[in-house]
């Protein structure tokens, strides 16, 4: 019985940490976006504009919900919840810091993938099931990047297990002696861009351009079901650069500055989440014909041979 | 804790997200107009009758060559798992199954299958 109220409690801080590191995610990424674009962003609630994220789930959670006439009843319903649940349940498997909070499983970057797959089924089904044509052209994009994207992903990440020779997300870690991503820089900047991809933020976000389909998948969506797509969509933005940290960047490892790992994991993913930004600010988007050939010719040979040449160090040498 | 965690996180998760959205039903207020609830088509009443017409699937070619390659990936994850207990035997299994998947791709791309008119 104690084990159990300690994992809950444990969960609870977890999920309510989390929901508070995307609100301000959010807000700081408005606030750097209007510093980058000559203007003041959020300055209007409370100092700064800090509890502009806090304003904006009050106002969504108390808003009218529109739901277009012509939806499927359930997979609307659904399909937005299991965006936001995919995205957040990984994070009980990611080591922060040194070892995972809650759950501390051998398979641990299998389970990862997995769950994380599945917040694309979220959006499909979102755009599908809206019963409108630009949510519809969102879901069907949304799925010819999947398409095109998680094999390099996949095979970039075959390399890291490769010379990690586990799944555990914290032995993989703790094999890290020097960060993963000097032997494999290749392999890095694959998971770099798919994670990008992955993301569907701006090189990258056709599923949801703004000045083609309105707003691709979320356009029929209003009210606490919009809110979800976006917590989820953060959520997974944090999952993929903390993922990032994990496997190339030596997660909680300080080498040499003497730091408490939660702390240096934590400086890591603020570091990668802010290149993540500073893409958005700096980068026009792809159109798609570019972006698919840009995956099947380039970004899965390049995956193949990095993980050729891993596997060569590795084995032979 | 290993899995009982991971199902008790999963379970807490799914049920905040469930309840949340079921909330504004008793919160957020109600207000029905003419036209409110037909698909949004930037103000204009829709020209289609229905969104789940026909369309053409282009990339169903792509999609199948996305199975095949998942289903590679999880081969070479388990040998990914222990490369040097396979040694090099394994090693140049491995290899001619991975040279065979590429000259499908070559295939692939010959054939122009992600190719836009």
């Amino acid at each position: 019985m104690i084990p159990f109220l300690t994992v809950f409690i444990k969960s609870v801080i977890l999920i309510l940490v989390l929901t508070l590191i995307v609100a301000y995610m959010v807000y700081l990424e408005r606030k750097f976006l209007g510093w980058v674009q000559n203007r003041y962003g959020p300055n209007r609630a409370g100092p700064f504009g800090i509890f502009q994220s806090i304003a904006d789930a009050v106002k969504l959670i108390l808003k009218e919900e529109v739901f277009p006439e012509k939806r499927d009843r359930i997979l609307y319903f659904i399909a937005p919840v299991i965006t936001a649940v995919s995205a957040f349940i990984p994070f009980s498997l990611i080591p922060i810091g040194s070892k995972p909070v809650i759950a501390d499983i051998n398979t641990s970057l299998l389970f990862v993938l997995v769950i994380a797959g599945f917040s694309t089924y979220g959006i499909v089904l979102g755009g599908v099931s809206s019963g409108s044509k630009y949510p519809l052209f969102g879901g069907l994009r949304s799925a010819a990047q999947f398409l095109s994207f998680e094999i390099p992903f996949l095979l970039s990440i075959t390399a890291v297990i490769l010379q990690a020779e586990t799944f555990s997300l914290k032995k993989i870690i703790e094999s890290q002696h020097i960060p993963y991503i000097f032997p494999q820089f290749a392999g890095f900047l694959v998971f770099f861009l798919a994670g990008l991809a992955d993301t569907g933020r701006i090189p990258f976000d056709l599923p949801e351009a703004e000045s083609e389909l309105v707003g691709g998948y979320n356009t029929e969506y209003s009210g606490i079901k919009f809110a979800w797509f976006f917590l989820g969509e953060y959520a997974h933005l944090i999952l993929i650069s903390s993922l990032i940290v994990v496997l190339y960047l030596g997660g909680g490892n300080a080498y040499f500055i003497p730091l408490p790992s939660f702390l240096v994991f934590l400086i890591k993913i603020a570091f990668v989440i802010f290149i993540f930004y500073w893409i958005r600010t700096s980068l026009p988007r792809v159109r798609f014909d570019q972006l698919m050939k840009f995956s099947w010719k380039f970004l899965i040979p390049l995956s193949f041979l990095n993980l050729i040449v891993v596997s060569i160090f590795k084995v032979v040498l | 804790m290993g899995y009982t965690g991971f199902f008790v996180f999963f379970l807490l998760v799914l049920f905040i997200g469930l309840l949340l959205v079921v909330l504004p039903k008793i919160l957020a207020p109600k207000v029905s107009e003419e036209y409110k609830l037909d698909p949004y088509e930037c103000g204009e009443i829709p020209v289609t009758e229905e969104a789940w017409s026909r369309y053409n699937v282009r990339f169903y070619l792509l999609a199948l060559a996305f199975v095949i390659f998942e289903v590679e990936g999880v081969f070479l994850l388990l040998w990914a798992l222990n490369p040097r207990g396979l040694g090099i035997a394994g090693f140049i299994e491995i290899t001619i199954f991975v040279v065979i998947l590429f000259l499908g791709w070559i295939y692939m791309l010959a054939k122009g299958v992600i190719k836009w008119e």
